[in-house]
């Protein structure tokens, strides 16, 4: 704010202690960060790492972990969009209380959310034995990991594409309406491209959100290899065994995250400078 | 429902977050108690000066960390009350998780006195690593029952009953004590024709969820998730027994679990770790042992 004018008036020795801890903070948050990052792949590469990789235990889970986070984070984007954008655009009492209401998983331990899903969708829960009556099982199924994961990363997406959407000039899509678009083409051929870069901004997140996810599935899906046990999971049950193969899973997934993050931030770039 | 989230509070899984939390402030709680203790720290100081005096019943002060299999909760909770009550200037913390959990724990660093698990396997890989010290003691045993659900839906009434195909049963993983002994068991049934070759293939074939410690076992079917798990018989406590329903196992097909305790090689008060385990063997603390179901050693 007053970077034009401050730092002229000043000593240099203040703009040269400012330099130090700017410095020194940059330096322990970076260590901070990248040590248990670094700590994985030393670690790992001291075991015999493409036997565990290649290990039943492991391949089983990675496939888990990205059909079931593939699946909620198309269920977040197909429904999350339109309630994005309902929030963003159209004035309705209690908003602010719809609004609080999708942003809560955010803030609950996933634990809560685990005993939540079991209370509703549980053998023995509100609308589990409707369900059983209809002879549908949720529970320790994969159906359960998917909406485990999906509980928590919506908000994700919906808070990142509601703000995309409320950045979008309302007089655009009003021309495009003007000019004779529906008002659904308005929302798909104006409202959407443009507010595309939060929309992916969200998704990402909310897919990494799904990745992590291991209270939710673990008291509501349960733990069985191949079936109900993502990558998380496996990495905490493993540990009971030994250290290899958690640490196979972790640097598989710090590799993953990392390509998708850089990736989607490299494309990002992109996007910005054609748009 | 308020007994229900009770229940929860206790069973849910045990993150590693919330393990490591109560890692840090059982050291958090043991650092205070050092410094409430120091002020009476003088005479003390005096009174090492002959160590080779006959142990006078001069009283234990400190605290202690006891890391326990999950199915000794109520049991060991029991003992420690007891336990200070004949030496009040001591206190026992807890942590309970599956004994294949703690052993980890402790292997990742974890501080404790004691180890208490619900099979030997983890005791000798836990010496193996070097974490505690060569010589345990069994302190008591436990055998296997299988618990079905009050309302019982999938109707189960038999052994025989959980190799049908479509039910839903629970088991501990194979790396957990329970997990490993209900696999024993379904191998000596197996062999058995009265429960014939394929038993143990399809009873596992209906497992839907393998847990980390026996306690989330009983819990699955306390809450009537699943139709049928293998738990220890010290787990049916009144609270669990008026939930679900005890099928017996005999004991031709039975497993007797053998629970051992020993001193980690960390251990910082060796003195109350050794008294307390003095109290699980007496009379006192056997009493309570099979009290909660367990079986006495004789």
């Amino acid at each position: 704010m007053s970077a034009t004018e401050a730092p002229a008036r000043r000593p240099n020795v203040f703009a040269a202690a400012e330099v130090c801890a700017a410095v020194f903070a940059c330096l322990v948050v970076f260590l901070f960060l990248c040590l248990p990052v670094f700590a994985i792949f030393e670690r790992a590469a001291e075991t015999d790492f493409f036997d565990t990789i290649s290990s039943s235990t492991v391949t089983e889970a990675l496939r888990l972990s990205l059909l079931t986070t593939t699946i909620s984070l198309t269920l977040v984007v197909i429904f999350g969009t339109p309630v994005a954008y309902i929030l963003a655009r159209v004035p309705f009492p209690g908003r602010d209380i719809a609004d609080t209401l999708v942003d809560l998983p955010i803030v609950l331990p996933p634990a809560v959310g685990g005993l939540g899903l079991l209370m509703a969708f549980g053998r023995r829960g509100i609308f589990g034995e409707w369900l059983d009556d209809a002879g549908i099982e949720i529970a320790f199924t994969t159906t359960a990991v998917v909406m485990a994961q999906t509980f928590v990363a919506s908000p994700f997406f919906i808070r990142a594409a509601k703000a995309g959407f409320e950045a979008v000039p309302q007089n655009l899509e009003d021309v495009a309406r003007t000019l004779g678009s529906s008002r659904s083409s308005a929302f798909f051929r104006v409202a959407i491209p443009v507010a595309a870069p939060s929309l992916m901004a969200g998704a990402v997140m909310a897919w990494a959100r799904a990745l992590g996810e291991f209270g939710a599935t673990i008291m509501f899906a349960g733990s069985f290899p191949g079936r109900t046990q993502t990558v998380p999971l496996a990495i905490y049950r493993q540990l009971e065994t030994g250290v290899e193969a958690p640490l196979a899973l972790s640097a598989v997934l710090v590799v993953i995250s990392f390509v998708v993050l850089l990736t989607f931030r490299l494309l990002m770039r992109r996007a910005a400078f054609t748009l | 429902m308020k007994s229900l989230l009770r229940l929860l509070w206790r069973r849910v899984p045990a993150l590693p977050a919330a393990v490591a939390l109560a890692i840090a402030l059982s050291l958090l709680a043991s650092a205070c108690a050092d410094d409430v203790a120091a002020p009476e720290a003088p005479t003390p100081g005096t009174s090492t000066a002959d160590p080779t005096a006959v142990p006078t019943p001069e009283p234990l002060s400190g605290d202690i960390t006891v890391f326990a299999a999950s199915s000794l909760i109520q049991a060991f909770e029991e003992i420690a009350v007891a336990f200070k009550a004949e030496n009040e200037a001591t206190r026992v913390n807890f942590n309970f998780a599956g004994s294949q959990d703690l052993r980890t724990q402790l292997e990742l660093g974890a501080q404790a006195d004691l180890f208490a698990a619900a099979d030997t396997r983890q005791i000798d890989l836990a010496a193996e690593s070097g974490v505690v010290v060569d010589d345990h003691e069994i302190f008591a045993h436990n055998r296997l029952v299988v618990i079905v659900p009050k309302a019982n839906e999938a109707v189960i009434t038999t052994l025989q009953d959980l190799a049908e195909p479509g039910i839903k049963v629970v088991l501990a993983n194979v790396g957990v004590p329970v997990g490993a002994y209900s696999r024993q068991f379904l191998i000596k049934a197996s062999d058995d024709p009265a429960f014939g070759p394929d038993y143990g293939a399809n009873v596992l074939a209906n497992v839907v969820s393998e847990e980390s410690n026996v306690r989330q076992v009983a819990a699955r079917i306390q809450l009537d998730e699943a139709d049928a798990g293998i738990v220890f018989s010290s787990d049916v406590t009144t609270e669990l027994a008026a939930a679900v329903t005890t099928i017996e196992i005999p004991d031709a097909l039975n497993v007797l679990a053998d629970y051992p305790i020993v001193l980690t090689t960390e251990a910082e008060d060796i003195d109350i770790a050794e008294a307390f385990i003095e109290f699980v063997l007496s009379d006192a603390g056997q009493a309570i042992l099979v009290e909660h179901n367990f079986i006495g050693i004789d």
